[in-house]
């Protein structure tokens, strides 16, 4: 289940975030929100005591660096991330695209990151920002059912015993979780990012169908 | 006559087999007169004699009486279903396993089985080779009906597993590979039915469903089933249908984890004498032996589709035991509690169920007294629950 932490001080903004994702992400995901610094830390602080990192935190940029407080644009959130949880994907929202103080924080925090590093609040932003969502969501599901099938797995001397001794040992259920990230990739497809598809081609056959949509199949190693 | 004697001429003349219903490839590891194909090849022909059996047994018995399967998915113009045999971790490193999937660039399904395997013995490998190619085959049938690609098919994969392991022990009892998936179901009741590390040991969830009704209803849920329903569901509907009342429906769980404790018992719909010799029974929560007056609270949770066991010996002069509820800590109506007396062949006598909050007792007339708890919701969090055990 995914979890994401979102924080704005603007409460309609909030609230019309939250709808919006979990209309776009179904059940299989928990959210968290707060509308200030110090709420958002305490939050942060639990995920990490309690091992159940974000996947994903969608941070305005300015916020209040207590409740009451004018907003002002605050790094500590991105730096206790980083520490805490580096492979939670930062979506930075702001109304303030060009100024300079912004533009510093991208460019220290989040070099090298997709553009927009920070989304814009005009028209249609919320949508932008659920799809930015999705793709990396969507995109860490697949890429531990791929690590998984296809490795390379780092095992300890005892897990590599037990995984070569089949058959004979436990069958691996491969049928059913294959055709469960065959699933997965068809009904993402679109979403994903380019490293991932080029990753999946690695190992499966992608077509397009006239319909609309694509076909997953497994390669066959020294067959076709 | 033998189905298969086409199979027995391709043995004896130690050719490879043109199967009826299925396409085999694979190349020889050593040649007469080429390059040798090292992993990817296969050393001798009985192997695919083995799996070309194992296939064409599965096929034969799903199409014919009771099963009546439809027959499967395949590629126009070869109107076989195509198998492959090779080396698995060529593919899937680290991994043995044979599979079904689908042909590249197509929704045919085809199944993957392996040349080589690391058994000790020739023979155990040949044994394991004719049940496998059955287990695989009973996914292609399964397909028809819930294609890996279609989204509803999520939720089936135990049961389609169960069924597979069922049809391995339909086939070919004598080998009891099905035992090995029947380890973790005796000693690990607390997994829920549909975990996907439990899919494999449903089969014994699958063998009760045929012995409380009959082999046909297995294929009426496969291929009566709804588009949207779960196995559960379909289940339920199904036997409504079949005339089976609403309370026997509703404790069809319940019953099936009491009767998955009385694996010696004939009566029972679980009856696995095969599976108490080589594993023993379930495992047990707790046990206890309850001299008359003591009173004990059993303070425990169950994940969805499983159960605990608890056992009571009698104590000192006590000739019954008595169960009930404790309401202000169980709030699921998910949640049965039934009670047996069973001698010392384990076999059952008296059987209450406990309605939640009502006092129920029995006497401890045999060797001990079971308590099966059992939590019959079909997902969610575990449920909290507490017994109070009273010895009169």
């Amino acid at each position: 289940m995914a979890r994401i932490l979102v924080v704005d001080d603007d409460l309609p903004t909030l609230q019309a975030l939250e709808l919006l994702l979990r209309k776009e992400l179904g059940e299989e995901v928990v959210i968290h929100t707060a509308r200030n610094v110090p709420d958002a830390q305490k939050l942060i602080q639990k995920a990490s005591e309690d091992r159940r990192s974000y996947d994903a935190a969608i941070l305005d940029v300015m916020l209040p660096p207590d409740a009451g407080q004018s907003a002002t644009l605050d790094a500590r959130l991105c730096a206790e991330i980083r520490n805490k949880m580096p492979g939670a994907l930062v979506v930075h929202i702001t109304a303030y695209t060009g100024a300079d103080a912004v533009r510093k924080h991208l460019d220290e925090f989040h070099y090298g990151e997709p553009e927009p590093r920070a989304f814009p609040k005009s028209a249609g932003w919320e949508g932008e920002v659920v799809k930015r969502l999705k793709s990396r969501l969507h995109g860490n599901r697949i890429r531990a059912q791929l690590d998984e099938l296809f490795g390379p797995i780092e095992r300890t001397g005892a897990e590599r015993a037990r995984a070569v001794s089949g058959p004979g040992g436990m069958r691996g259920g491969l049928t059913h979780r294959l055709a469960r990230l065959t699933r997965d990739i068809e009904a993402h497809w679109t979403e994903l990012d380019c490293d991932l598809q080029r990753e999946i081609r690695k190992h499966f056959h992608v077509d397009q169908e006239e319909k609309g949509g694509v076909l997953v199949t497994l390669q066959m190693p020294g067959r076709e | 006559m033998d189905p298969l004697d086409w199979l027995a001429e391709a043995r004896r003349d130690r050719m490879p087999p043109v199967c009826p219903h299925f396409d085999i490839k694979f190349t020889a590891r050593n040649v007469r007169v080429g390059k040798g194909r090292g992993v990817g090849g296969v050393r001798e022909m009985d192997l695919i004699h083995e799996y070309a059996e194992g296939l064409e047994r599965a096929y034969a018995a799903l199409r014919g009486k009771p099963f009546c399967r439809q027959t499967p998915l395949v590629l126009e113009g070869r109107n076989k279903t195509l198998v492959e045999v090779l080396e698995i971790s060529d593919r899937f490193p680290d991994k043995f396993d044979p599979l079904t999937t689908l042909e590249p660039h197509t929704t045919i399904p085809c199944i993957l089985l392996p040349c080589r395997t690391r058994f000790p013995t020739r023979k155990a490998e040949l044994e394991y080779a004719v049940v496998a190619a059955a287990h695989e085959a009973t996914h292609v049938f399964n397909f028809r009906k819930r294609h890996p690609r279609d989204p509803n098919t999520f939720g089936w994969e135990w049961f389609d597993e169960g069924t597979a392991v069922f049809m391995e022990r339909q086939l070919f009892p004598q080998y009891r590979n099905y035992l090995e998936y029947s380890l973790d179901w005796c000693d690990r009741p607390e997994r829920p039915l549909d975990d996907g590390e439990a899919w494999y040991q449903s089969q014994m969830f699958v063998r009760y469903l045929a012995a409380l009704q009959d082999e046909a209803f297995l294929s009426e849920v496969w291929m009566c089933s709804l588009p949207h329903e779960k196995p559960l569901e379909a289940i339920d509907r199904l036997l409504k249908a079949r005339g089976v009342p609403a309370d026997q429906r509703a404790d069809l769980f319940a019953t099936y984890c009491l009767h998955s404790y009385l694996l010696r018992d004939p009566s029972s719909y679980c009856h696995a004498p095969d599976v108490y010799e080589r594993h023993g029974g379930r495992a047990l929560r707790e046990s206890f032996e309850l001299p008359t007056g003591n009173t004990i609270a059993l303070d425990d949770a169950l994940e969805h589709l499983s159960c605990h066991y608890y056992r009571f010996y009698r104590g000192g002069r006590a000739g019954a035991i008595q169960f009930r509820w404790s309401p202000a800590h169980t709030h699921s109506a998910d949640l049965h509690a039934t009670a047996a007396v069973v001698d010392a062949d384990g076999r059952r006598g008296v059987t209450e169920p406990l309605p939640l909050g009502s006092p129920a007792s029995l006497l401890a007339e045999a060797d001990h007294v079971v308590l099966v708890v059992s939590n019959s919701a079909r997902s969610g969090a575990a449920l909290p629950y507490r017994i109070e055990v009273v010895a009169i």
